[in-house]
């Protein structure tokens, strides 16, 4: 489309159609003052400070909702647009505290600030926590108002209960930033304005506590606040940070980019990079950083107890220990959260020092298959058609808002999950399976597509396709919708909305049958499939160590004698035979009595580094603070090692070294040709007689993984602890069960008490649970991260 | 109730401008809008509680408090107001120990402030359930409280 040409305040502009008046001025370097208009969000037009004049047009037009047009000339600054700013201004200043502006000694407040501190209210600038970062203040500066006005108001009661942030309706403006940010970007619509007139302020239904209300506290209110009336409450009062470090999420396999506020080697908070969105996790999910139990010293086990060494000593007894276990005998345990360089080195620690090929990543993800090409969450936003299987929103809230927004730009979504999510209910079509028979729909999706011909080019090329149509023809829709619940007419129609369209498919925490056939559907239909992996670096894991043979087998048949353990957990049985172990990490949770040399390792937030996002995208870290205690970065402490016990070329300053070496070694992956995966319709896990109900246990938000970095974040603790399992409320009648009370669960692994609630979402004959530790003991080992099954009876705890 | 407020909502034709006439529904068929009602039209409309609980509390046609047994509407429009309602509310207020949009706590007497109601000429005007009461003093207004079984 041609350019738009425009004047402000007499400079010539060309914008793109669609540019609003407010953006082409900020293009010429011109700054409206505006509180309500946001970078994400739709323009409002409600705080009416951002008027202009504009040639030829009547009164006052606000700039951020009238769009650019030819030949436009706009004034944006004169004594008259001034003075109506100042009045409205000073309207907005008259239900805030306002001492921050007003006050005489405005500036020298250090000083007094210990006084000030006692005040019960917030009154001045001292007391409010946004004070230096306040948008509000900002506008003051730029459009000045009269300093004499002191006008009282009247205190509302502020919220200081919620998890993660605090809501003062005293320095809220009303300017609905959280209001639309939360519903129209998120989706969730939380906050809401209550009431009219000068009572109207910005709260929940009836009160309500927010997690009672779908708030994943995510967090983009809090960012989107122009004041400080939504702020989070960890160094609420510590003011603006020195420097931001923009770095990578350590979290899921996004890839998100984070910017950490730093002051004095402390991290202060978290922020979203410009104009993104973060999920919990990331946004208020770090403060294992800066926990106490962190592991500060090397310790060597002596006379049955860890004892504190210093680096030299401890990284010598390692040295001279594992030299004995070379060969097979040893197995190299890496987590993929670890970065790219350290995987790279330990994977050359294990090659050539060591002489082992027992390279083990723990993770829990099903990964896409090979030939998959890479897709991006641009990719996503601007698909047509999507189809998500399973929930995102619990594992990749990055990709969930992805989806979200390919939705509102008029994307078909199909969702097939026996569960109630967010997705699914913003969706036209949900088909909801009976738990576990995921893979029996999507191979049953597959048939209608090759009978009437709606299958894409790209699958004629790919392997075994003759022998998957002969076998999807045999295939028995009528028994498939038996053993689903998913109806075939159900089927077809999915089929038509998806083969509109190159549908992405998305597969998110699910099993290796349900992911293969997701995969040939996906081959049918054009290719475009996502996976994405559980841990940061998942994708920089399968890339950088192939997993070779399976090295758990040889751990559990007692073939394994020394293990070197690198920021990952595993379970208890597979250390049972070692003779010498040495663990590297943040945490000791899980080793306690197992570790014979422990190193204390440097968090992502003090390391350099790479990490390759769920895209194939390279993630940088960057060093934001320093090592805490005596922990170094775990690349440097491998390559240490490997020095000590004779390794060469692992001398490396800095990790950008490690890095160029890593691409000279990896040059271009080749991807294997496309082919399919003969359908299996193995049965799911069924309850039985003397277990009647299905257990099914979900991913969450709260709880990653293990969950010892989110168990350390104090109000992720708070949302975690009840273990609470939702039931069909026909299930709970007829077991005699109030919503509410406690039961038992019991499985043949073991049995918890836990409460149960009525959920009419729930399909009936399940117990649908979140994974959390508690969980653990009675679901079959599967890595967390993936959907766990498992038959239970549920008792009255009282019985 | 859920139910009943559940079939209401599938009439109804889901799109969002019906939120309002569907809360008009809910509140003439049970008086006012309850928790589970915004709860449950939040789940069928695919709405937020809280958007919907903001286009409640926006209208002061909608009650979010179960109406007592007998509504007491106190008029303090232009005329009423000038021949005594203002005296007239806050009795009542002080009587009953409620506020308007309030309900007593046994449930007995809900009130509200209403603005004319078309009988000007017998101000000031009291309403209780759907009696008129012209001409009112307080000590009627006492009255009129005892004999519906209140205290005063």
């Amino acid at each position: 489309m041609e350019k738009i040409r425009l004047q402000v305040d007499g400079v010539d502009l060309e914008v793109e159609p669609g540019t609003t008046v407010k953006e082409a001025a900020e293009m010429a370097g011109v700054k409206i003052p505006a509180l309500c208009s946001h970078p994400k969000l739709a323009p409002y037009g409600a705080c009416r400070l951002c008027l202009v004049k504009i040639d030829g047009m009547r009164g006052y037009p606000s700039s951020c909702t009238t769009p650019a047009a030819e030949g436009m000339k706009v004034t944006t600054l004169d004594p008259e647009l001034q003075e109506l700013r100042r009045g409205i201004l000073e309207m907005l200043l008259s239900d805030h505290p306002n001492v921050c502006i007003s006050c005489e000694r405005e500036g020298d407040c250090d000083e007094i600030r210990a006084a000030l501190r006692k005040a019960p209210q917030p009154t001045g600038c001292r007391y409010c926590p946004k004070d230096g970062r306040c948008e509000l203040q900002e506008a003051v500066d730029l459009i000045g108002v009269d300093k004499d006005m002191i006008l009282p108001f009247e205190p509302e009661k502020p919220d200081f209960k919620s998890p993660f942030f605090d809501r003062d309706p005293n320095l809220c403006i009303l300017c609905g930033r959280c209001v639309r940010i939360c519903d129209e970007i998120r989706g969730v619509g939380a906050l809401s304005f209550v009431d009219r007139g000068r009572n109207s302020m910005v709260a929940t239904a009836f009160n309500k506590p927010l997690e009672e209300l779908g708030c994943r506290f995510c967090g983009a209110c809090v960012d989107a606040c122009p004041t400080g009336s939504l702020i989070e409450r960890a160094n609420k009062w510590a003011g603006p940070p020195e420097r931001i470090v923009t770095t990578t999420c350590p979290y899921c396999s996004m890839g998100c980019e984070i910017g950490l506020g730093e002051r004095e080697d402390e991290l202060l908070r978290v922020r979203p990079a410009e104009g993104s969105q973060l999920c919990v996790r990331g946004r208020f999910g770090l403060d294992f950083v800066s926990d106490p139990r962190r592991l500060n010293r090397p310790q060597v086990r002596k006379g049955g107890k860890l004892v504190e060494k210093s680096w030299d000593e401890a990284l010598d007894i390692a040295a001279d220990r594992l030299k004995d276990f070379r060969g097979r005998k040893f197995a190299l345990v890496a987590s993929p959260s670890c970065t790219n360089e350290t995987l790279y080195l330990l994977k050359r620690f294990a090659e050539e020092v060591m002489d082992s090929e027992n390279v083990l990543v723990f993770d829990p993800a099903v990964p896409a298959p090979s030939w998959a090409e890479d897709v991006s969450l641009e990719d996503v936003r601007a698909a047509r058609s999507i189809l998500v299987v399973g929930d995102p929103g619990e594992t990749h809230p990055a990709l969930e808002l992805a989806v979200r927004s390919a939705v509102k730009g008029g994307a078909d979504l199909l969702v097939i999950s026996p569960f109630f999510s967010s997705l699914a209910s913003k969706s036209a079509f949900w088909i909801r399976p009976k738990p576990g028979t995921e893979s029996i729909v999507l191979t049953g999706l597959a048939r209608p597509v090759i009978e009437r011909g709606l299958q894409k080019e790209s699958a004629d090329r790919a392997e075994n396709l003759s022998t998957f149509i002969a076998q999807i023809r045999e295939i028995d829709l009528d028994e498939a919708a038996k053993i689903s619940g998913v109806s075939k007419e159900e089927m077809v129609k999915a089929d038509e909305v998806l083969a509109e369209n190159e549908p992405i498919i998305l597969v998110a925490g699910l099993s290796q049958e349900t992911m293969d056939a997701a995969s040939n559907l996906s081959l049918l239909l054009g290719r475009r499939i996502i996976a994405p992996g559980v841990h940061a670096n998942s994708r920089g894991a399968s890339d950088l160590l192939p997993v070779a043979g399976d090295v758990q087998d040889l751990m559990r048949a007692g073939e394994v004698e020394a293990a070197y353990i690198v920021g990952a957990k595993i379970p208890e049985e597979l250390l049972s035979s070692l003779k010498f172990l040495v663990v590297q990490d943040l945490f000791l949770e899980g080793f306690e009595d197992e570790a014979d040399v422990v190193l204390p390792a440097a968090s992502f937030a003090e390391s350099d580094g790479c990490f390759t996002s769920f895209d194939g995208r390279r993630r940088q870290l960057m060093r934001a603070v320093s090592a805490r205690g005596g922990s170094k970065p775990d690349w440097r402490i491998v390559a240490e090692l490997a020095k000590k016990m004779g390794g060469e070329n692992f001398d490396y300053e800095r990790a950008e070294e490690v890095g160029a070496e890593i691409d000279r070694h990896l040059g271009d992956r080749k991807r294997p040709e496309p082919r399919f995966v003969l359908p299996c319709l193995s049965e799911p896990t069924r309850a039985d007689d003397d277990r009647p109900l299905l257990l099914v246990a979900r991913p969450w938000l709260y709880h990653f993984g293990t969950g010892i970095r989110t168990g350390k974040v104090p109000d992720l603790r708070r949302l975690t602890k009840d273990e609470v399992v939702e039931m069909n409320p026909a299930d709970l009648s007829a077991l005699g069960v109030l919503s509410g009370e406690k039961v038992v669960l019991d499985s043949d692994r073991g049995r918890i008490v836990v409460t149960v609630k009525a959920d009419r979402r729930v399909p009936a004959g399940t117990v649908h649970a979140r994974a959390t530790a508690g969980m653990d003991a009675l679901l079959p080992e599967v890595f967390p991260g993936q959907i766990r099954t498992c038959a239970v009876r549920v008792v009255r705890s009282d019985v | 109730m859920e139910h009943k407020i559940r079939e209401m909502v599938r009439d109804a034709d889901g799109s969002r401008g019906e939120l309002i006439p569907l809360l008009q529904k809910v509140q003439s068929e049970f008086g006012y809008i309850s928790q589970e009602a915004v709860e449950a039209i939040a789940e069928e409309m695919s709405l937020s509680e809280s958007r919907i609980y903001g286009v409640a509390t926006f209208y002061s046609e909608f009650r979010l408090q179960r109406p007592g047994e007998h509504r007491v509407k106190v008029c303090m429009g232009t005329s009423c107001y000038l021949r005594g309602g203002k005296v007239l509310m806050e009795r009542t207020v002080q009587t009953l120990g409620i506020r308007p949009g309030e309900t007593t706590p046994d449930g007995k007497f809900s009130l509200e402030r209403v603005a004319c109601v078309g009988c000007c000429a017998r101000s000031p005007v009291v309403v209780v359930d759907d009696e008129v009461h012209a001409k009112v003093s307080s000590s009627k207004l006492d009255r009129i409280v005892k004999n519906l079984g209140g205290e005063s």
